[in-house]
């Protein structure tokens, strides 16, 4: 595999949607992210999942005070309600992001986004399915580290791939065609 | 009082004569006109021939009496006047004048606007000046008498041109008309090397980066410095690992066709490769 090949822009002719990035950023545009990157970006989304959380746990307080302000006591969660509530809230919120923009709020800080194998953005079901393996299994990440590929375990399973992305515009949707699926069961 | 005696005697002597004058008409009236004689033998009709012959030759009398009192003056000042320093009699008679007063009062006389119209009516200013203007090289006279860079230098200096020129200039109309004569497009394109300047222009602003900035696509430089140390420190931890993998080559970590849609067989090549490599 000869560089050409690696890399289909090494004439200098740059695709559409480099062409609003930063020159410094230009020669990593869309290639696969590493995992420093990656860790951070995790890391603040699930900052912002204890955000809400904490958010949440603070509304509802302020509402048993609002209905019985004599007997208000602070309310006691259980440690499984706590980890139960930030999984169920991590899961829908990655889903989302990766099903919408592919990108969630620390990857948008750091400039990733979640694409399919066909580099688009995931459909609802891809999304679900790579929230919940990536809560499962966080360790997966590492995996990253020594990937060929710059994928954790989760891309490697689901052939998915986490890109340095800059532009603030979203490829495409990932097609419903059987020729889509075909190729991903195959290749499964 | 020899003032009111002399008074006194000229009207007692005026008095007298008129007395004298009424005794003595009706003698002298018979013996000028008598009374039965023919008239050509009275006297009056001599008188009256004589008053007649004397209204008759009157003019012809005075203007050769004139002529002749010139005629002798002029012989008389021929004569005089050599011997005469008339110098000091003029400067005399001129420190007796007032010449001040003089000259107040008979301008105070002249209506000198109607004399200056008169003189305007009755000349042909025309012809005077087209006379003059054909006996006078103004060319040469100017050329030769003036000085002409003194002059154009005073008139610079106490002229403000470019006030003049936009005050008095409608510029608009100018540069209309200097534009509607020229091709612009022709001269741009025969002078001017549009590929050169528009290859200089691209260089020299970083289109992309506008576009970025305008469209708020990447957040602030800060947020692009922690991005880029991230991407580094991506790096340094991948090359790490690999010098750890004992591996050669670099990280197939290149995905740009798949962000256009189409998967590369190179690519898939590389997943398949790296599918089996992570399974393994």
């Amino acid at each position: 595999m000869t560089d050409a090949e690696l890399d289909p822009y090494a004439d200098g002719s740059l695709p559409s949607w480099a062409q609003v990035v930063p020159p410094d950023a230009r020669s990593f545009q869309g290639h696969r992210a590493g995992f420093i990157t990656r860790f951070i970006a995790a890391s603040a989304d699930f900052a912002v999942v204890l955000l809400i959380l904490g958010m949440m746990y603070a509304g509802w307080a302020i509402l048993l005070f609002i209905i019985n302000p004599g007997t208000f006591s602070l309310p006691s969660v259980s440690l499984a309600l706590v980890l139960g509530a930030a999984g169920l809230l991590s899961w829908l919120f990655f889903t989302a992001a990766w099903a919408t923009t592919g990108r969630t709020f620390g990857a948008k800080m750091m400039g990733i986004r979640v694409v399919s194998f066909e580099g688009k953005v995931m459909r609802l079901p891809g999304a679900a399915i790579r929230s919940a393996f990536c809560l499962v299994f966080l360790p997966g990440l590492f995996w990253v580290i020594v990937s060929h590929q710059n994928r954790s375990l989760q891309d490697t399973v689901l052939r998915t791939s986490v890109i340095y992305d800059w532009t603030k515009r979203a490829p495409a949707k990932e097609a419903k065609s059987p020729h889509g699926k075909h190729d991903e069961s195959s290749d499964a | 009082m020899a003032m009111g005696a002399v008074m006194a005697s000229g009207r007692a002597a005026r008095s007298t004569a008129r007395a004298a004058g009424r005794l003595a008409a009706p003698f002298v009236r018979v013996a000028v006109d008598p009374p039965l004689v023919p008239y050509r033998w009275r006297p009056i009709s001599r008188l009256e021939r004589w008053g007649r012959d004397w209204q008759d030759q009157r003019g012809s009398l005075v203007r050769s009496s004139v002529e002749a009192g010139t005629a002798v003056a002029a012989d008389a000042a021929e004569v005089v006047l050599p011997l005469v320093d008339l110098t000091p009699l003029v400067n005399g008679v001129l420190d007796r004048l007032d010449l001040d007063a003089i000259a107040a009062s008979a301008l105070d006389d002249l209506d000198l606007t109607a004399v200056v119209d008169q003189v305007i009516d009755e000349l042909d200013v025309g012809d005077v000046l087209d006379r003059a203007l054909g006996e006078v090289d103004l060319t040469e006279v100017v050329v030769e008498q003036v000085d002409l860079g003194e002059v154009v230098d005073k008139a610079l200096d106490d002229l403000d041109l470019t006030q003049i020129v936009l005050t008095r200039v409608d510029l608009t109309a100018v540069v209309n008309a200097v534009v509607g004569q020229l091709d612009l497009t022709a001269l741009v394109q025969d002078n001017v090397d549009l590929a050169e300047i528009a290859e200089q222009v691209m260089d020299d602003i970083d289109l992309p980066q506008i576009i970025q900035e305008s469209t708020g696509s990447v957040a602030s430089e800060a947020v692009q410095s922690a991005r880029l140390s991230s991407v580094n420190a991506d790096d340094a931890l991948s090359r790490f690992a690999d010098r750890l993998l004992l591996r050669r080559r670099g990280r197939g970590v290149q995905s740009g066709a798949a962000l256009d849609g189409e998967l590369t067989a190179a690519d898939a090549d590389a997943q398949t490769s790296d599918g089996a490599e992570d399974r393994s």
